[in-house]
This record gives structure tokens, sequence and C-alpha cells, in this order.
């Protein structure tokens, strides 16, 4: 399991990456994020949600109420231009950790 | 997606959803978004094979703590709480203040009418000072019965009122009264001093004039800022 801080700070540019996809709401969200990292990222679920409504006041997201089959009505999220800048930021900030961290970790040959 | 029947289930989520309510720091609209992942949820839980009621209590369970769930609201709505808690005092003080001027002018109107008589007279005196403590009670009673009376749902349904909106109302209220009592208390001791309303000064009118002009005109510009301002916090989210 991912430590907290490493959970809390990747959701933002996880939600922003997979909202590039397309549009999304909080459920399916979640269950993309679940399915992509084969079951490693867990969000605890409710605790999305004022993370996307933190989102959405720095407008790094734009959402939109719609109604849905049965009727009930459902949040829907894009990303918004801020959140694509915001995003390509982010990736910056992480491939240069990556990187790093890559360089220091790559696998020593075993001497003979 | 479960039937609209299901009144069982239907019943559990609204309970589930007030007990989110209750703590003030969640928008109707933050309530509404967990509702509808609650729901997809169950609909997904019920399709591999679990009883609605199973479905609803891991369902519940995914979604977080109640309180750990108000508390992180509270961090993201924080604003808008503090907003809504200040427009309520600001509503209970106005309210305060027009019993409050109310029932004054009915004393000074009262007083007129009775010129003649010297204000050495006790029950008269007793009857201006009575007249400005009435409202005090009246509003006391009012919110105790509120308070007591209003089942939590219906307090809870207001949205993102705070908790206990009729105690902050009644406190605010209660220490304006406060205040105001002892101000026309030192008032009345004036009319003793200076024999009656006719000594007068253009002074002391001007005064009592400013002193009822300065809340119908700061208050509703107080309110109706506050009330923009909250517009404005709330509509950033559709």
């Amino acid at each position: 399991m991912l430590s907290k801080e490493l959970v809390a700070a990747s959701t933002v540019p996880l939600v922003l990456s997979v909202l590039t996809e397309g549009e999304s709401y909080g459920y399916a969200l979640i269950a993309r994020v679940r399915e992509l990292s084969g079951g490693q990222i867990e969000w605890s679920e409710g605790m999305l949600y004022p993370v996307l409504h933190w989102m959405e006041t720095e407008r790094l997201v734009e959402a939109e109420w719609r109604e849905s089959e049965a009727g009930r009505k459902r949040k829907y999220y894009r990303i918004s231009r801020t959140g694509r800048r915001a995003l390509a930021d982010e990736k910056d900030q992480w491939l240069a950790v990556h990187a790093t961290l890559s360089r220091l970790w790559k696998p020593q040959t075993i001497p003979a | 997606m479960e039937t609209p029947n299901d009144t069982g289930l239907n019943e559990a989520i609204r309970l589930w959803r007030a007990g989110l309510a209750d703590a003030g720091t969640m928008r109707p609209a933050d309530l509404d978004e967990l509702e509808i992942h609650l729901r997809d949820s169950i609909g997904q839980l019920t399709r591999t094979g679990l009883a609605s009621e199973e479905a609803f209590l891991v369902a519940r369970r995914r979604l977080g703590t109640a309180g750990g769930l108000t508390a992180e609201f509270a961090k993201v709505n924080g604003h808008e709480i503090w907003l809504t808690r200040v427009l309520w005092m600001v509503g209970g003080v106005m309210v305060a203040l027009l019993m409050e001027k109310l029932s004054s002018t009915a004393a000074n109107l009262a007083l007129f009418a009775n010129a003649s008589i010297q204000l050495e007279g006790q029950p008269l005196v007793w009857f201006v000072l009575g007249a400005q403590w009435f409202p005090a009670f009246a509003m006391a009673a009012l919110c105790w019965m509120g308070i007591r009376s209003l089942p939590g749902r219906l307090l809870s349904r207001a949205g993102s009122a705070p908790r206990h909106p009729w105690l902050t109302t009644f406190g605010a209220a209660l220490g304006l009264f406060l205040v105001t009592a002892l101000s026309v208390g030192t008032q009345v001791l004036v009319f003793r001093g200076a024999g009656g309303i006719a000594e007068l000064g253009t002074v002391m009118v001007c005064r009592s004039y400013a002193m009822l002009l300065a809340p119908l005109v700061v208050w509703p510009a107080l309110l109706c800022w506050l009330l923009r301002r909250r517009a404005r916090s709330v509509t950033r989210s559709f």
C-alpha cells in the first residue's frame, strides 16, 4: 500500500491525467485509477470529493451537473486550460523525481 | 441500479445523508454527489450478487466514516461555513434591533401621552424599562421553543446552515439587548435628571435619531454585502 503522503501528492496529477482522456464523474474516476494501478492505488472513496471541490475552486477542472438514465443528477468534470498547464507542470516535477531515482536504483550487475 | 420501490434502502440512504448533513460542513451539492456515488457503488455491488442491505453497508464503509468526510469537507468549505454563520448572526441581530425599536417606540409614545405625569413616578419608569426588556425575553422564549421543537432533519435541510443556528442567533440577540438595556437604563436616569422630556436638548434628540437610523442603514448594507460574498463563493461551482 502506498503511504498517505504519496497518495495525497499523486491525487491531483492522477485526476487531471484521467480527465485528459475525457470528462468523467467521481465514481468512474476512482474505478479508472484502481484499474490502471492494478489495485495498488485504492482511494478512500469519499475523500476524493473534497479534492475535486478544491480543484474546481482553483479552476483546474470545470464541472457540470447532468441527468443520468435513472433520472439522478451526476456531476461531470472536465479538465480546464489552467488544469492542463498545471498537469504539464506536475508531469515535469514527477519525471524529475523519477529520473533521479531511476539513476540511483539502476539494477546493479552481480559481480562474478 | 436499485429499484425506486426499494424503500428500505432509500430510507437507509436518507438517514445516512441526514447524519452527514448534521455536521453542517457540506453543501447540498456535496451531499448530492456523495449520494449518487453511494448509489452507484450499491448498484455495482448488487450486480456482483450482494443483497441490497449488504451492498449498502459495504458501499457506506468504502465511502468513508462520517467523521472523516465531514472533517475533510470542513477544510474546503470553511470559508462558506463562516459566511453562513455570520449571516445567521446578522439576521438575528437585525430581528432583535427591529423588535427593540418597536417596543422602544411604544414606550416613548406612552411617555408622550402621559407628559403631564412627572417622571419621578416609579410605575412609568418601570414600564419604560420593562418595555425594553420584553423583546429580550420574547426572543429567548422563541429561540428556546425553536431549539426544542425543530427536528434535526429540518435544521440540516437548511443546507450549509450551522449546526445550531438558533443558538447563534439567540446569543447575538441577547448580547445586543444587554447592551441596549444598559444604554436605555442610563437614558432614563438622564430623563429624571433633566426633569422631563421637554428639557431634552436637541443634542439628545439627534442622538436618538442617529441610534435609530444607524442600524437601519448599517445592518442591511452589511447583510447585502455578506449575501453577495456568499453567492459568489457558492456559484463558483455550478
